[in-house]
């Protein structure tokens, strides 16, 4: 039976159908044998539990986007691309974003790109009903039922969802449809999780923690494919590039991965991290103690993404863990 | 620029200055205005994104006297994509630049104490702003004496010797070149600066040392200055690094906590050494 909080599966299509007229709409779609984000109508999203292949990130920080154009007298800065509304994002990856939000546009300077598409696109969250293989978000601190980094929140709730309005937009759009207009969203709703049972303590010795395990052990299976940092919610380092088309050269930001040798070479020949396992432990370790220093937290929401597709096996949880005994 | 930290503007280059010549060392300083007549206000220690449409992008500090904010220099090594294409740029051809970026030699914390310059070659270079600033008519009297002990490979690979005796005549001035083995005609010095060092004749009580040169050379020197008594809180250096987007987000310069871009390029001794060395 409905809850006056519940929507069915047939309204929530009403809903995306009228928010589709002003968005292109994306969520998890099937894509050969895989799950992952596409551009979808409505009724092609799936509604089910699995969870994609690749992290929604790219719809804030695309795996390439132009930048600028080199004008004549001028840099011509890329206008906004047009929002997208996002469907089905899992609280883990909600959370990945918010911890991206943090450091793209806190530190000094703000991300304009970053920012924009942060206050332009819509999300509409969709909580987890069982833990996959390889997830481990509870370790992390993170209810992988419910979180309220998006406009709207979802969770299912046998044939029906629950669902919670969490920002004005969220609450507009709602109020717009016939269908959910009268639907009284549970509003304060705050997510349920034990505390973080996997961090580092954040005043911790870096130095300390380049002896507490044996990196070169931790890290032997690791091929260096970066597939790790791809798929990552929250992995987010870059490179420019810069690519010509009919007389104009433009400047594109594209996605690079600390798992590459040549992601620190010098110019010199110089390496700081030359080292495959150097590489491996600046990964970890920026991920659970350089960002948790700077802004609190810790950069792995436990999706379990890079432990599910890693080639070689590599299970960051299982080192992070080590990490964190080794150094208590 | 200011809401878009990414966006570059264009600058003319006024003038070059064939600094060494050598197959392995070929460096020239390029004098920049911006092409909108703005200034570039930077602070000693501060560098530059420097582009060429098309080939790319790099960091390059400031070459220059902070004093004179109409015109910038940057002396850049022919080593890349990037360089190597500057390399072939003529007088009045256009780059593009954003900054400054990064922090600054602490310059007033400086005051009323003597200063040693230590550069290994290019190095030089993100040290002069600070020599100039120290050196200019209105700042010299803030600072005690100046030392500079100056190493490249070989006797031609010093950088901005048509400067060395402007900057003597700024008096209490000592300059020391050396090189890394002796050569017919070379009078210098012969030797590492972290040998070298130790022959000097230093006030470490009223010293601040000031290092650039490869990664080597700093870690090397500033291990005698530290052994000789200088305390950690007393050295600084600035570190080069692959800095693509200057602005703290990319990454790549990200070493423990810190971000060179942001947090650097100048880095005391004392907090250099509680960082992963991974510079």
């Amino acid at each position: 039976m409905s809850r006056s909080d519940s929507i069915s599966r047939d309204d929530l299509t009403r809903l995306l159908d009228v928010l589709g007229r002003d968005m292109r709409i994306a969520g998890p779609v099937k894509e050969g044998r895989t799950v992952d984000y596409g551009i979808s109508s409505p009724d092609g999203l799936l509604m089910d539990d699995s969870v994609s292949y690749k992290s929604p990130k790219e719809f804030y920080f695309p795996q390439a986007e132009r930048l600028m154009a080199f004008g004549g007298g001028t840099a011509e800065e890329e206008p906004a691309s047009e929002p997208f509304l996002i469907f089905g994002v899992r609280p883990c990856d909600l959370e990945g974003l918010r911890i991206l939000r943090e450091i793209f546009l806190s530190g000094g300077y703000s991300d304009p790109f970053f920012r924009r598409r942060m206050e332009n696109n819509f999300i509409i969250g969709l909580g987890c009903v069982e833990r996959k293989e390889g997830c481990f978000c509870d370790k992390l601190g993170i209810d992988m039922r419910f979180s309220d980094f998006c406009d709207i929140m979802l969770e299912p709730d046998g044939e029906s969802y629950h669902v919670e309005h969490l920002s004005g937009r969220g609450r507009a759009a709602l109020a717009a449809v016939p269908q959910t207009a009268g639907v009284s969203c549970g509003v304060g709703r705050a997510a349920t999780a034990p505390p973080p049972a996997l961090y580092l303590d954040e005043n911790a010795d870096e130095q300390r923690l380049f002896g507490v395990i044996d990196w070169e052990e931790a890290a032997f299976p690791c091929r260096g494919c970066g597939i790790c940092t791809f798929i990552c919610p929250t992995c987010h380092c870059f490179e420019f590039k810069d690519s010509g088309r009919d007389g104009v050269i433009s400047r594109y930001r594209c996605w690079d991965s600390c798992m590459y040798p040549r992601f620190t070479l010098h110019a010199s020949g110089h390496n700081p991290r030359s080292a495959r396992h150097e590489r491996y432990r600046q990964r970890v370790l920026h991920k659970y103690l350089y960002v948790r220093k700077n802004t609190g937290y810790t950069a792995c929401v436990g999706c379990g993404r890079c432990v599910r597709h890693c080639p070689a096996g590599m299970n960051i949880k299982d080192v992070a863990e080590s990490v964190m005994e080794a150094s208590r | 620029m200011k809401d878009n930290p990414y966006l570059p503007v264009r600058a003319r280059i006024e003038k070059i200055i064939q600094e060494t010549c050598s197959p392995e060392l070929d460096v020239k300083t390029y004098c920049l205005k911006l092409a909108d007549g703005g200034e570039m206000n930077f602070l000693p220690g501060q560098f530059l994104e420097l582009s060429l449409p098309g080939v790319g992008e790099c960091p390059f500090g400031f070459s220059s006297s902070p004093l004179g904010r109409e015109r910038f220099q940057l002396t850049v090594k022919r080593t890349g994509k990037v360089t190597g294409m500057m390399h072939s740029l003529r007088e009045g051809d256009h780059v593009w630049v954003r900054g400054p970026f990064g922090n600054s030699f602490p310059l007033e914390k400086m005051e009323g104490s003597n200063l040693l310059f230590i550069a290994g070659g290019l190095g030089l270079a993100p040290l002069r702003p600070f020599i100039l600033y120290a050196l200019d008519a209105s700042n010299r009297s803030k600072y005690g004496a100046v030392d500079m002990l100056l190493a490249a490979r070989t006797g031609g690979d010093h950088c901005f010797t048509y400067e060395y005796d402007e900057w003597r005549n700024k008096g209490n001035v000592t300059i020391r070149l050396t090189i890394d083995k002796q050569e017919p005609g070379w009078k210098g010095l012969v030797g590492f600066p972290h040998d070298l060092v130790r022959d000097l004749a230093l006030d470490l009580d009223a010293l601040y040392a000031i290092l650039c040169g490869p990664p080597i050379m700093i870690k090397a020197a500033q291990r005698s200055l530290m052994e000789m008594g200088l305390p950690a809180d007393r050295i600084y250096t600035t570190l080069e690094m692959r800095m693509t987007c200057g602005v703290g987000k990319c990454g790549k310069c990200n070493i423990g906590r810190r971000y060179v871009c942001v947090d650097g390029p100048v880095f005391r001794m004392s907090d250099l050494s509680e960082m992963p060395a991974e510079y």
